[in-house]
């Protein structure tokens, strides 16, 4: 009979945790997770996971691949808390590990090498519908034809340098290669970029 | 238009083509922390073998208080001990030839 009040108590502690954990940092969360406290690790996701979630989605086939991406990513995150040294910001470190998942999922699916329907890569886009919205949407769907035809180190620093805007030393840091492979890359994947969007222009 | 630029007006307009990834952002902590509990329930056989530690010291510290407690209690008699003892060395002595 008293379950819907029980309830109620329980959304009002839960609001209350997040109000008290809203006053700590990342750091301090990290602190709380390592000594057990879930709902400390629920705050961090909430804080980081639209980031998180937005650049996975340059790699993701579909909503559902990008839901795996950011439930592994978090999960590594978690196994792994306990090498956070905090020498860094918790961001900078968790987008580390959220770059070498993505990484991770590029190469396991050139394993599996499958033939992707074209209709399956297919996200609706943020924002009211504008003419500025319809190039974006036309340039994001040339570009996911043609860049599953990268090789996916070629894939990933392209799309964190001319898609997410990290410079190459920052690019550098997130994978851990060394900012002239970085720069070869990002070179082999314009060019072959190019070749690329030329022949599906002449085809139309 | 050249190739490099035709590919930097594409990357300039594809990074304002920002998805909507709110469908994944709904309850994304709630689906992490309940994987989080799958995998702590999942503990590996030795994991177990740690926490049966206290059972078995407690086991082997009752064993060892019955051991003493049930010993039977050394003979109050000295002169029954030394003649007990005599007798061995007499019997160690004859089968040895000595």
């Amino acid at each position: 009979m008293n379950r819907p009040y029980a309830n109620a108590d329980m959304d009002r502690k839960s609001r209350d945790d997040v109000m008290a954990m809203s006053g700590i940092t990342d750091e301090g969360l990290v602190g709380a997770a390592l000594s057990g406290d879930d709902e400390a690790f629920a705050e961090l996701i909430r804080r980081h996971k639209r980031k998180v979630a937005s650049t996975a989605s340059r790699f993701a086939r579909d909503i559902q691949e990008l839901d795996d991406i950011c439930q592994d990513i978090f999960i590594k995150v978690y196994q792994n808390l306990g090498g956070f040294r905090g020498d860094a910001p918790f961001s900078h470190w968790l987008m580390r590990i959220a770059v070498r998942t993505c990484y991770d999922a590029l190469r396991a699916r050139r394993r599996e090498r499958l033939n992707v329907p074209l209709d399956s890569v297919d996200f609706a886009l943020g924002g009211p519908s504008t003419e500025g919205q319809e190039s974006a949407r036309h340039a994001k769907f040339l570009l996911d034809r043609v860049m599953p035809r990268l090789k996916p180190e070629e894939r990933l620093v392209i799309t964190l340098v001319e898609l997410e805007g990290y410079s190459v030393k920052e690019v550098a840091g997130l994978t851990g290669w060394s900012e002239s492979n970085v720069k070869v890359r990002a070179f082999r994947a314009r060019h072959a970029l190019k070749k690329l969007i030329g022949e599906e222009y002449e085809t139309g | 238009m050249r190739p490099d630029e035709r590919l930097d007006r594409i990357f300039k307009e594809a990074r304002g083509a920002v998805p909507d990834t709110s469908r994944v952002e709904t309850g994304l902590e709630t689906r992490v922390l309940a994987r989080v509990r799958e995998i702590k329930g999942r503990r590996p056989w030795y994991s177990l073998a740690w926490r049966l530690v206290p059972l078995f010291t407690a086991v082997t510290v009752a064993l060892g208080i019955w051991y003493y407690a049930s010993a039977p209690d050394p003979s109050a008699d000295m002169r029954a001990a030394i003649t007990a003892e005599y007798e061995d060395t007499l019997s160690l002595n004859i089968l040895n030839g000595g």
